[in-house]
């Protein structure tokens, strides 16, 4: 149990080092989160008014998460491919879930003032209250660390230093656009419905957009979106427990 | 218990059809400096890919720190630190805090406690100064000095180098040798892979010249001199070779505009007498570690006499 806790501990520290350095190195870095949903919202405030914007802001919020977790697939495969930094790591007693947890936990560190703020304004335009701070929290943890998982274990299977930025452009934006993140799931058409379960992302935009009471769902979706969380959990523990950490 | 720090038995690696190593078996005592040497693909970073747990052997058995590298893997890095060759800076951390960083992923606890071992490990390489500085604005020397200290502040007790002088200055490589032989004397086993002979010869207490895949030699630096057979070595002018009968018996490297010709003590005696007596320039020496090591891994353009 100890042992567990200092674990936790040290992944923590270790977050907090890797991402206050980075920030005090270039704290335009602390901005870059912001970038693409504001884009989004002007374009859309310009266009609807103030109508979806709550809707944009907990897709806002949501986004950031994501890549936040995407954001493990570049890194694990530059530090491997590129900065050479990995097998520092590797021949070391770190374990691939202490540096995948660490390097997540940096990245939601980074994009947190952003995920803040989107909550903050999001509260605001859709007079959520505390259910919706509470759904934000425990989907921020569940969505990063399932995110973070699959994208290390596919991160450490990277062969050149090209795929680290095609990939996870395309990652990225597989998981932001073609899931509903921002916009309700009902506008699809059934088929496609179900096709974006596929996406580790749609069981929790739904999660997240009915807790901002943006959403009606019916059992059936709430089902559905639990059973596709659940999945995705068992399938991001497989993920780590079999990244290529030590190469064949 | 156990006297290896490394056990190496009929350890095999194939990528494909390719035998990157070939049955490697040797030994190293704890508390030794052991050097890898070998020409570029002879196998040498290979090995110590296996041996770090960062790669899987195709056969043969390998025990590190006493612990098998297929079965106790976790044990073997927990005992064990590695300096990368080309390793850099992903982020723009500090000299300390990128030490930091490695200490907690290594499961080290407290963000206070690890800076003053950072701190320390930065004191032994001579970097204290350079604590606080951004890593990324640290000379590619210093920068190498820094994943050192990555290592020393681990208190691993089987340390693997993988060129760790590369790229350093003179004084900074003599203040390397300096680390390493203290670091010896508090009874680390370092494993090291150099392309420096000098470095090498100075450093070791045993080499291994791999040379595809196979381990060719073992031994002490002047062990592997004096099995060479040479006992003296003279260089020429390459314009001046023609002018002088080149007996039976030596070995011949060209050197740039020089040759090298080595060989047992009274046969290099005669040439130089042949030299001298057309008053030709030359230079006369004992044989040293990369001639023993050019005549194991074969030398370009050398000759046979």
């Amino acid at each position: 149990m100890n042992n567990r806790i200092n674990k936790a501990i040290s992944i923590m520290q270790g977050a907090w080092i890797d991402f206050s350095s980075t920030a005090k190195g270039n704290p335009f870095f602390l901005l870059i989160p912001f970038t693409y949903p504001i884009a989004l919202l002007f374009v859309m405030y310009l266009n609807t008014g103030t109508r979806y914007l709550g809707l944009l802001l907990v897709g806002a919020i949501l986004a950031e998460i994501i890549n936040a977790g995407t954001a493990v697939f570049s890194e694990t495969g530059s530090s491997k491919l590129f900065f050479k930094t990995f097998d520092l790591y590797v021949a070391s007693p770190t374990s691939p879930f202490v540096y995948c947890m660490t390097i997540s936990a940096s990245w939601i560190l980074m994009n947190s003032l952003a995920i803040f703020l989107f909550l903050l304004l999001a509260l605001y335009f859709t007079h959520a209250g505390l259910l919706a701070v509470i759904a934000t929290i425990l989907i921020a943890i569940e969505t990063s660390m399932v995110l973070g998982f699959i994208a290390f274990s596919a991160g450490t299977r990277l062969k050149t230093e090209r795929d680290v930025f095609a990939l996870g452009t395309i990652l990225s934006f597989g998981l932001t656009l073609l899931s509903p993140i921002y916009y309700p799931i009902t506008v699809l058409p059934p088929f496609v419905q179900m096709l974006s379960f596929l996406f580790p992302s749609t069981g929790p935009a739904i999660l997240l957009q009915w807790a901002f009471g943006i959403l009606n769902v019916n059992s059936n979706l709430v089902i559905l979106s639990i059973a596709n969380i659940l999945v995705y959990l068992i399938i991001g523990i497989v993920a780590v427990k079999t990244a290529l950490w030590r190469e064949e | 218990m156990n006297q290896y720090a490394l056990d190496s038995i009929k350890l095999a690696k194939n990528y494909g059809n390719t035998q990157a190593l070939k049955e490697v078996t040797f030994s190293i005592k704890k508390g030794e400096i052991f050097s890898l040497l070998g020409r570029n693909g002879a196998g040498k970073t290979t090995f110590v890919r296996i041996a770090t747990g960062q790669l899987m052997p195709t056969s043969g058995k390998l025990s590190v720190a006493g612990y098998d590298i297929i079965k106790e893997v976790e044990k073997v890095r927990e005992n064990i630190a590695v300096v990368p060759q080309e390793a850099r800076v992903i982020r723009s951390s500090s000299a300390c805090e990128f030490i930091q960083l490695y200490l907690l992923m290594r499961g080290n606890v407290g963000i206070e406690n690890t800076r003053t071992i950072a701190l320390n490990a930065l004191k032994k390489i001579g970097l204290e100064h350079k604590a606080n500085i951004s890593a990324r604005q640290l000379s590619g020397g210093e920068r190498h000095k820094m994943l050192l200290a990555c290592a020393i502040a681990s208190d691993a007790s089987v340390l693997f180098l993988d060129e760790p002088s590369i790229g350093l200055d003179v004084h900074s490589r003599r203040k390397l040798w300096e680390i390493l032989l203290k670091l010896k004397s508090e009874g680390k086993t370092i494993v090291l892979t150099t392309h420096y002979l000098d470095e090498a010869e100075f450093l070791s207490d045993r080499i291994a010249v791999i040379n595809k895949g196979v381990v060719c030699k073992i031994g002490s630096p002047s062990a592997i001199i004096k099995d060479s057979g040479f006992e003296l070595r003279v260089d020429i002018d390459e314009s001046d070779i023609e002018k002088l009968t080149i007996p039976k018996g030596v070995k011949v490297n060209k050197l740039a505009d020089k040759v090298r010709v080595l060989g047992e003590e009274k046969i290099v005696k005669k040439i130089v007498s042949q030299a001298l007596s057309k008053k030709l320039k030359v230079s006369v020496a004992g044989p040293n570690l990369e001639d023993a090591f050019l005549n194991l891994v074969g030398a370009e353009n050398e000759q046979q006499n």
